[in-house]
């Protein structure tokens, strides 16, 4: 599915990633930890395509083609999906029609046709209600207002909406109460199958408990630093990153 | 709620008496004819011992001036200024052979700096400011000069730097603000008798403050003050500037020019507390102030960051202003005016955006009592060269009492898509509530609404070198003492 | 039709007094000396000029977006105050048609209709000074319509005098337009509301000046977008608060691109006596290329102090984060860019209160986006 080989990348004149280097197959969970600033969010980014960030060296191949060369929106529409640690408010743009054009941009990309009104909506209405959330949140305005655990939902829903070959969480769990955080994950196991892979990014084992992962990393500064599967996440929670980092 | 009665009563209750500085000296002084004519543009120039090139450059200036109208923009009223009325030229007989050292100052002038609070005595300095002081037309005593030189700096009288470095003012004096730039502006070039030169080198981060303390004392006289601050190549400096005047009943002219030039990755401070004599509270008399104050950031990275605090002048008219032309410089202006009584205040700055990633920020608080009025004016320029330039912009204005008024015009004008402007005003009365709470803890009505007042002007006060904000604090309270019953 | 002409007619009539006291007394259509900031020079303006722009550019000038209102809502009336018009139902519209006998010196009395819209198609009048009175609670939407049918050769002037607790919402679209000129008075007496919402697309020049002069306990509510212009686009509004406890609210947007100017100026005035004056205003601009221009000036001159007052301007482009989040999602920049600027002058569209009149703005407004 997703084969990073040495990739380095910088904002401005600032390395970041130094070096980066994983392999996600079909149907695997990948989690994703590492200390505050170590570049998690700007692999992230990096992956997705996101301006400003310069990518010096390395190659990402996804699905057996360059990543590096499709713009942000080809490689969404390929199959990557990217659920923001920060997602954007848009006011002026409603909730719901934004997550209709973005599916008909898909659609249409791959030559199918677009979902009419009520397709559509009674789509949205099963999607929201698997994820406990109030249509009326969607008649507003793009993430505005909504709370830090509102626009986190938000997120997987456009993730189950749209549903991606590969899907990267970036810190998905944070801001979310514990039922809140129940309902997302079982919204991701239930999107999970054998033809998609995860990338989840997240500071906290909690999460690993409902989304189990096939392997664990661990970045610092810029480069991953130790790889194994869920045990290396316990042994982190008891650790700490900074004995980890340096064992 | 309205400011209470007793506010405004007390507002108006607020008399020039509070106006500490408002003594005159009696010092014997020469002056020139009174009146404005090409005979006291040489007189000028003459007294000065200037050489022939800087008359030609005042004469020249005085025929724009003869052609230019009256810049009308402001919210300002006032009478037709008489530009005969006024002596152009007054200078204290002692200083007629400059002294060589302090001792030799006159001893009235050094009793007039003491009154003020000013350290022109070697022993003060040691605070750690250079100053320059100008008494009416001259320049009578600058002090750290030495220290200063051993760096390569240049701190004196800007008559003396036509005399010592005339290469440097000939290719800098003008060149932010053209004679022909408003009438202003072509006056004070004509007929400018002293004020500060500042030249920094290269790689150079100016020791101390710097700092020129202006006094009007003569009787109708005009003061014309002249600065340049040049900054070359990596260097750093504060200037700090104050002004008072003597009580009296007519109207005092002053209009002054500021240039300052800050070269690759240069950064140039500079501080005003302006407290001119404001006239009393019927409005009589106070001190005309017309200033032009501009600065290019001609190099790339550099910075120049106006503070004001404007208290004084029964009329300001000022807009210290940045011209950014070198890629990534940055200019900033803070700005406190206070007007109370009769004062009108018409000032703000502008931003001319250039050079790419140049930023601006604009922080301005206007405060409004008794009879006054006060303009915010300022103008953000994106040139379509201005590629990522962003600006940022804050008016407030607080109104004390229902005689006076607050207004915010802000001009913006962008022509590059990629660049960012924001601005952001409000208008609104001092919170009775605030005052309430301070007088239960036991505040007087003065110390409360001091307290109110410099908290609402923080923002700016804090950017104010230690030296000044200490002062600039209590002249906002002193300004608006009174104000709250 | 020539200006000259137009302004010897309307003299000694009942006018707009902010047209007469600022343009007939100095006439800047001859010099633009007292001309305000950045304003397009009237005396530069040829309002004889045959030429139809619009045609010559080859501009789209559709707007088919019409006909489903015009079909399913629209009556025609006769604008004589003698009947008293009531057709079908609520929310239905009356078209004002025919002939005015004296279109420099025209009264409407709205109190007449009893429609819940009024629409006045301004391309059947060559010349216009019309005065509008309304004294009733109930509200009623007026759309102006202000399109290329015909070449306005001189300015329009208008009055509204909205009696005290009389309700008013009005709709102004102006597209297609090679020139216009409109000027505004509302006089608002106590206690009554205005809600004025102007759309402007696909025009060369277009100047738009509004006057409220607001009395006690009023709301004044100014929403405006303009977009897809080419060359100038002047709004100036000068609100005056002459009695206490008024609210009023402005808001700006324009997308401005292909080397169109925008100003915007903006006023807000407060009497001595005008305490708890609420004013709010604010501008934006979306300036999409280095070609063109946003002028802003917003203005706050205060005379009363227990107001809340506050203005805000900005300009800039599309917001490259939100851009980004759009192509994240598999949206095309194209796409994603018509949608953000749709976003963007959302506001103004949410402003309007009669459901219809939304939906025919609506169109409108992704007919020239
Ligand atoms: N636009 C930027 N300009 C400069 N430095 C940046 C920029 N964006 C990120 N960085 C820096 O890059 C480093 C990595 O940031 P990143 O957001 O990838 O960290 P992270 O691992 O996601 O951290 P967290 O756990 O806090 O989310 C940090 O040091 C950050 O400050
Ligand atoms: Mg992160």
């Amino acid at each position: 599915m997703l084969n990073i080989n040495n990739l380095k990348a910088s904002i401005g004149d600032k390395d970041i990633l130094k070096g980066v280097s994983l392999s996600i197959n079909k149907g695997e969970v990948h989690a994703l930890m590492g200390p505050n600033g170590s570049g998690k969010s700007t692999l992230a980014y990096v992956l997705s395509g996101k301006d400003k960030y310069e990518v010096n060296e390395g190659t990402v191949d996804f699905k057996g083609k360059n990543l590096l060369n499709m713009n942000v929106e080809e490689r969404a529409n390929n199959g990557l999906f990217l659920a923001f640690q920060y997602p954007m408010e848009i006011p002026g743009v409603q909730t719901s029609f934004f997550l209709r054009t973005a599916i008909n941009a898909k659609r249409k990309f791959n030559n199918l046709p677009e979902l009419d009104a009520l397709e559509f909506a009674k789509l949205l209405k099963l999607k929201a209600q698997e994820l406990n959330i109030n249509s009326d949140m969607l008649k507003r305005d793009l993430n505005v207002d909504y709370s830090g655990g509102e626009k986190k939902k938000q997120e997987i829903l456009q993730l189950s909406m749209l549903n991606p070959d590969l899907a990267i969480l970036d810190e998905t769990d944070s801001g979310l109460d514990i039922d809140a955080l129940r309902i997302v994950s079982e919204g991701v196991n239930k999107a999970r199958n054998k033809e998609n892979s995860f990338l989840v990014i997240t500071h906290y084992q909690r999460l690993l408990n409902y989304i189990k992962p096939d392997f664990v990393h661990i970045i610092a500064d810029g480069k991953i630093v130790k790889s194994g599967d869920y045990s290396l996440a316990l042994e982190l929670e008891d650790q700490g990153y900074e004995k980890m980092a340096k064992a | 709620m309205v400011a209470s009665e007793q506010t405004i009563k007390q507002v108006n209750k607020l008399g020039s008496s509070d106006y500490k500085y408002g003594f005159s000296s009696d010092i014997e002084s020469i002056q020139a004819p009174k009146g404005l004519n090409e005979e006291v543009v040489r007189f000028i120039s003459k007294q000065k011992n200037e050489p022939e090139w800087m008359l030609e450059w005042r004469l020249k200036a005085f025929s724009v001036f003869n052609k230019l109208k009256k810049p009308d923009w402001a919210k300002l009223n006032f009478p037709e200024i008489d530009f005969q009325d006024y002596y152009y030229y007054s200078a204290p007989k002692s200083m007629k052979d400059k002294p060589k050292s302090l001792d030799e100052i006159d001893p009235e002038i050094l009793k007039t700096y003491e009154k003020l609070g000013i350290p022109i005595q070697e022993q003060k300095i040691l605070s750690g400011v250079a100053v320059d002081v100008v008494l009416d037309s001259v320049s009578i005593a600058t002090t750290y000069k030495k220290q200063l030189s051993e760096l390569g700096i240049i701190f004196c009288p800007i008559s003396e730097a036509i005399q010592e470095h005339p290469d440097l003012i000939k290719k800098y004096l003008g060149s932010v603000i053209p004679v022909s730039d408003h009438s202003f502006a072509a006056l004070n070039s004509a007929v400018f008798t002293d004020g500060s030169f500042v030249y920094i080198p290269e790689n150079v981060r100016c020791p101390v403050e710097l700092s020129t303390y202006f006094r009007i004392n003569a009787i109708n006289t005009g003061q014309f003050e002249r600065t340049l601050i040049i900054a070359n190549k990596n260097s750093y400096v504060s200037y700090l500037e104050g002004c008072t005047a003597p009580m009296r009943d007519e109207n005092q002219l002053h209009a002054a020019n500021v240039e300052l030039i800050a070269l690759d990755n240069a950064e140039i401070k500079y501080s005003t507390v302006q407290n001119w004599y404001p006239g009393d509270k019927e409005g009589k008399g106070g001190i005309y102030n017309f200033v032009t104050k501009r600065g290019a950031c001609r190099g790339v990275n550099s910075k120049i960051s106006w503070t004001q605090v404007e208290t004084g002048s029964a009329i300001t008219w000022k807009y210290p202003s940045c011209i950014l032309q070198g890629d990534n410089s940055k200019g900033e202006f803070y700005s406190v005016a206070i007007t109370n009584n009769f004062q009108q205040a018409d000032t703000g700055t502008k931003m001319i955006h250039i050079g790419k990633n140049t930023s601006s920020k604009i922080i301005s608080k206007g405060i409004s009592a008794g009879n006054a009025s006060n303009t915010y004016r300022g103008l953000v320029k994106i040139q379509p060269s201005a590629t990522n330039a962003r600006n940022f912009t804050q008016c407030d204005s607080l109104l004390i009492g229902n005689e006076c008024g607050a207004h915010t015009v802000p001009y913006i004008e962008s022509s590059n898509s990629g660049a960012q402007v924001e601005h952001e005003a409000t208008t609104s009365k001092i919170n009775e509530d605030q005052l309430f709470y301070c007088q239960q803890r036991g505040l007087s009505n003065d110390e409360a609404i001091g307290l109110i007042v410099n908290g609402f002007c923080k923002e700016v006060l804090q950017h104010l070198p230690m030296e000044f904000a200490v002062e600039a604090q209590k002249l906002v309270s002193i300004n608006l003492e009174g104000s709250v019953g | 039709m020539n200006v000259d002409k137009f302004i010897e007619n309307i003299k000694n009539k009942e006018i707009n007094t902010y047209f007469q006291k600022n343009l007939l007394a100095v006439n800047p259509f001859k010099s633009h000396k007292i001309e305000n900031y950045k304003y397009s020079q009237l005396n530069k303006i040829d309002f004889n000029k045959s030429h139809n722009y619009i045609h010559e550019l080859n501009l789209n000038t559709k707007d088919n977006f019409l006909d489903d209102f015009q079909k399913s809502k629209v009556r025609e009336g006769i604008s004589s105050d003698h009947i008293s018009w009531n057709f079908n139902g609520p929310d239905s519209a009356i078209r004002l048609s025919g002939l005015i006998e004296d279109p420099f010196n025209h009264i409407f009395n709205l109190d007449n209709i009893n429609n819940d819209i009024c629409i006045i198609d301004l391309s059947l009048y060559e010349e216009i000074n019309f005065v509008f009175n309304y004294t009733k609670n109930k509200k009623i939407s007026i759309v102006i319509i202000d399109s290329n049918y015909n070449i306005h050769k001189s300015p329009k002037c208008f009055k509204f005098n909205v009696y005290e607790k009389s309700n008013i919402e009005i709709l102004q679209m102006s597209y297609n337009k090679n020139t216009s000129l409109i000027f505004y008075e509302f006089n608002q007496f106590n206690s009554s509301v205005v809600n004025l919402t102007v759309l402007q697309a696909n025009n060369i020049h277009l100047r738009n000046e509004y006057y409220f002069n607001l009395g006690s306990d009023c709301i004044c509510k100014i929403s405006g977008a303009n977009f897809s212009n080419l060359g100038i686009n002047d709004n100036y509004s000068f609100i005056q608060h002459s009695k206490p406890n008024s609210s009023s609210r402005e808001i700006f947007k324009s997308i401005v691109d292909h080397g169109a100017i925008t100003n915007f100026q903006g006023k807000i005035y407060v009497n001595k006596i005008a305490q708890k004056t609420d004013g709010y205003q604010m501008s934006r601009s979306l300036l999409l290329d280095d070609i063109s221009k946003s002028n802003n000036k917003p203005e706050l001159e205060i005379y009363a102090d227990d107001v809340k007052c506050s203005h805000g301007s900005t300009v800039s482009n599309i917001n490259e984060d939100h851009l980004y989040y759009f192509n994240s999602r598999g949206i095309s920049s194209e796409l994603a860019a018509k949608i953000l600027k749709k976003a963007f002058i959302q506001e103004v569209l949410d402003s309007i209160e009669n459901i219809s009149l939304k939906e025919l703005s609506d169109k409108m407004i992704n007919e020239f986006l």
